[in-house]
């Protein structure tokens, strides 16, 4: 990497960590796009959280390159990271302070904080400023981690799991509040999150993990696109009991139908097919509940 | 339950060497710092402290295990801990009375057989063990401790040759009701009702492990969970990049809990604190020289004052260890504490160097807090010794203490900047082995040869030399530490453990 672009939130070249035997991280390269929702998909213990971690500095690399914008991760200083905010999965705060008193102490840091943007986050996301932090619930520390990782209006912010101990109601206005900020600001947002469902509603880009590897990073419509599900009804005989093609990624075979989740971007490939195996196919596009397990088969078919 | 997962808890390695390792620092701190003959050494280290030790490792996991909120679910669980920990207690005080009556053949041993199994049942009763806040039990012990060491061990000892079935049924009725009462329902019930626990294999010989640094940090959770009093406000609009506005942040989030009244009367007590034991100390070193001598308060006042000034240390035993004190506490209290002193609070928008930096200073703004207080100590007990003695005070009799707290600075220094860079557990063992040995030996040396010397012009200058290089070395253990450790967990570097 030898030219800095500070254009770019995140980039990584040949990222590596590991934790004594353990690979947290293998051999992962990319570039995050600028103003883009990316969800940070993966299995547990599939390099999430570290990759996040790096990118925020938290924790350096045992191998490779990762600049943050533009600075390497191990020299990221004030005007970097007061342009990027993180909410953890398990917030480190300041137990004996309320909320008030953090959100102030937190708030000095920052030149851009926004109090009005705390205001109406304190409101939608119901959390009581007068509260001690060590008497707050799981979720509740949950949220003050997001006001205190948000309301600077970051240019890079990082969600590691920040809905997991949420209910849908805060949730949603989680969501909403995240939406609003990519209009207001162009932030580049990086969430993390096993709730799916949730995060298909915001994001644009994908860059999934799997056991420390990049398996993918491509938009999500692309991802969309290419991701179908074929329900296959014979027209002739019985169908074969496997599909040879390589763009099936996985099938329930049936005599006569089946159906078969396929990835391909050839936009005749579902004619071709129908031809070849004298069927009908229906074809219909896949969620991102649905795509995720495929991503990681797909992985491990290429290995 | 069998014996395995009883030996599984019991982590029978850390517990042979915890034990080892301090029972002989129990026996050579007894004859060489505090200048106990060999066999009173031997007496008190195997008789009473190393069963204490060993009844504190024995119990140290089982407590843990009582801790745990799992522990009122598994069926027969007090009871089947109660019979190992009975197995193993006698196991113990075997196999300890089997390395006693060769060590110390002056007493019977039936007598070291009570003493023995009293010692290791004690620690069973102890309800809680918190690092930051010192329960009142914990205290008893080490200042009994401390007592029986200075001026208890030759009653004791004249009890043990006179009555040693005694002392035997004595002890065995006590070991009995120590264990009763240790294993009892309402016991146990209190004890899984507070997840906060530490046990001693786990933490002390690996000062400043992981276990320990968790610990900690949970105290600091129950404080604040508990705290009810004002904690100070933050009233600074915007922190710029001046190292002294982010000293002032960090050391908000580490104190800010607690109001600078509160803080300047609990360091003010403190430092009052001290006075007991230093004229406790000086009275006990006294009357162990001359055991026969009454001394008046305002003669014992009069010692005091005659051995602040320059000259000949008028007892025997010489007052070294006053003023040894200083240098071995700050070793030990550095050690100890030496990850969380080191530790941010939070994580801060701020490069790595920088947190280096600022947590830099506001260590030694710590050290410097604690020298004061030690100082408001020594100038307290003086004042009130001049007072009694009925002679006047003058500012003369602090140079000795002064002189005394001198090696604090570089050995604090020196202890922190090698407990950053040495990382592995193999070689932290022998770290602390060889501080608590070699800096008590250094300290003395120093309070012989140099106490009254250490204000003169080359001495000083050797002084701000050897400090300023430990100063350094310490701020070069600070900036390695901090480029390379983990920031989610900065107290371990896992670079310098090899398994990042």
């Amino acid at each position: 990497m030898n030219t800095p672009d500070t254009s770019t939130p995140f980039a990584a070249q040949s990222l590596s960590k590991s934790y004594g035997a353990h690979t947290a991280l293998s051999d992962v390269s990319l570039a995050l796009p600028a103003g883009r929702v990316i969800g940070l998909l993966g299995r547990n213990g599939a390099g999430k959280s570290t990759l996040l971690n790096i990118a925020s500095g938290f924790t350096l690399p045992s191998s490779g390159d990762a600049l943050t914008f533009g600075t390497p991760v191990a020299r990221l200083d004030t005007p970097q990271l007061t342009r990027l905010g993180v909410v953890q999965q398990e917030a480190r705060l300041l137990e004996w302070m309320t909320v008030r008193q953090h959100l102030d102490f937190n708030a000095s840091f920052y030149p851009g904080w926004d109090r009005s943007l705390e205001s109406r986050l304190l409101e939608s996301l119901e959390v009581d400023p007068k509260r001690k932090i060590v008497q707050l619930s799981p979720g509740e520390r949950q949220k003050v981690g997001i006001l205190l990782g948000v309301c600077h209006h970051p240019a890079l912010l990082l969600l590691d799991e920040p809905m997991s101990a949420l209910d849908p109601i805060i949730r949603a206005r989680l969501l909403d509040a995240l939406l609003e900020r990519l209009r207001d600001d162009g932030c580049t947002v990086v969430i993390s999150s096993h709730i799916l469902n949730d995060v298909e509603k915001i994001v644009d880009w994908v860059v999934a993990l799997d056991a420390g590897q990049l398996v993918e990073n491509s938009p999500f419509d692309a991802l969309q696109e290419s991701f179908a599900e074929w329900t296959v009804t014979s027209l002739n005989g019985a169908l074969p009991a496997r599909f040879p093609e390589p763009f099936v990624l996985s099938q329930q075979p049936g005599e006569r139908l089946a159906r078969l989740r396929v990835r391909t971007s050839d936009a005749d490939a579902a004619a071709r097919f129908a031809a070849t195996h004298h069927a009908q196919v229906q074809s219909r596009p896949l969620n991102l509940d649905e795509m995720f397990p495929l991503l990681t088969r797909q992985q491990k078919a290429r290995s | 339950m069998n014996a395995r997962p009883y030996l599984c808890l019991l982590r029978p390695g850390r517990t042979l060497a915890v034990l080892t390792m301090y029972g002989w620092l129990a026996w050579s701190w007894l004859h060489f710092l505090f200048g106990l003959p060999n066999d009173a050494s031997r007496f008190l280290a195997f008789a009473v402290i190393i069963p204490a030790m060993l009844g504190g490792v024995l119990i140290g996991p089982i407590h843990e295990a009582m801790h745990r909120t799992f522990f009122p679910l598994l069926p027969g669980a007090r009871l089947a801990l109660r019979r190992w920990h009975g197995i193993g207690l006698i196991a113990g005080a075997l196999a300890l009375l089997a390395l006693a009556i060769p060590l110390v053949p002056e007493h019977s041993p039936a007598a070291l057989a009570g003493l023995i199994a009293l010692s290791m049942t004690l620690p069973m009763l102890n309800r809680r063990r918190r690092i930051g806040l010192w329960h009142s039990y914990s205290l008893v012990l080490i200042a009994a401790g401390i007592l029986l060491t200075l001026a208890g061990h030759v009653p004791l000892g004249q009890l043990c040759h006179a009555a040693p079935w005694l002392v035997l049924a004595v002890g065995l009725c006590g070991a009995a009701l120590c264990f009763r009462a240790g294993f009892s329902e309402s016991m146990v019930r209190d004890r899984w009702r507070d997840s906060f626990f530490y046990c001693m294999q786990s933490t002390l010989p690996f000062v400043g492990s992981d276990v320990l640094t968790d610990a900690q940090t949970r105290g600091r959770q129950l404080a604040a969970e508990r705290s009810t009093a004002a904690c100070r406000t933050w009233t600074l609009a915007r922190v710029g990049s001046s190292l002294r506005e982010w000293v002032r942040v960090l050391h908000f989030a580490r104190f800010g809990q607690f109001s600078r009244v509160r803080t300047a009367f609990g360091l003010g007590c403190a430092g009052l604190c001290l006075v007991p034991i230093f004229a406790g100390t000086t009275y006990l070193l006294a009357l162990a020289d001359s055991p026969n001598d009454h001394v008046t308060p305002a003669q014992f006042c009069a010692q005091i004052l005659s051995n602040a000034t320059p000259g000949q240390l008028n007892t025997p035993n010489g007052l070294e260890l006053l003023f040894v004190m200083p240098a071995v506490l700050a070793c030990m209290t550095t050690a100890i504490f030496a990850q969380r002193a080191s530790a941010p609070a939070y994580t801060f928008p701020i490069s790595r160097d920088r947190l280096a930096a600022v947590l830099f200073f506001e260590t030694y703004r710590t050290v410097g807090t604690l020298l004061v207080i030690f100082l408001g100590g020594w100038l307290a007990c003086y004042l009130i010794a001049a007072l009694v003695a009925g002679q006047p005070f003058h500012l003369g009799l602090m140079a000795r203490a002064t002189a005394s707290t001198l090696p604090v600075l570089p050995i604090a220094s020196l202890t922190l900047a090698l407990f950053l860079r040495v990382r592995r557990l193999l070689w932290r063992v022998p770290l602390f082995v060889a501080l608590v040995i070699g800096v008590p030996i250094l300290q003395v040396v120093f309070v012989k040869t140099c106490l009254d010397r250490a204000f003169t012009p080359l001495p000083l200058a050797i002084y701000t030399a050897v400090t300023a290089l430990a100063v350094w070395l310490c701020w070069r253990a600070f900036r390695s530490h901090y480029r390379t450790c983990d920031a989610m967990q900065p107290a371990i570097n896992l670079h310098a453990l090899g398994i990042a």
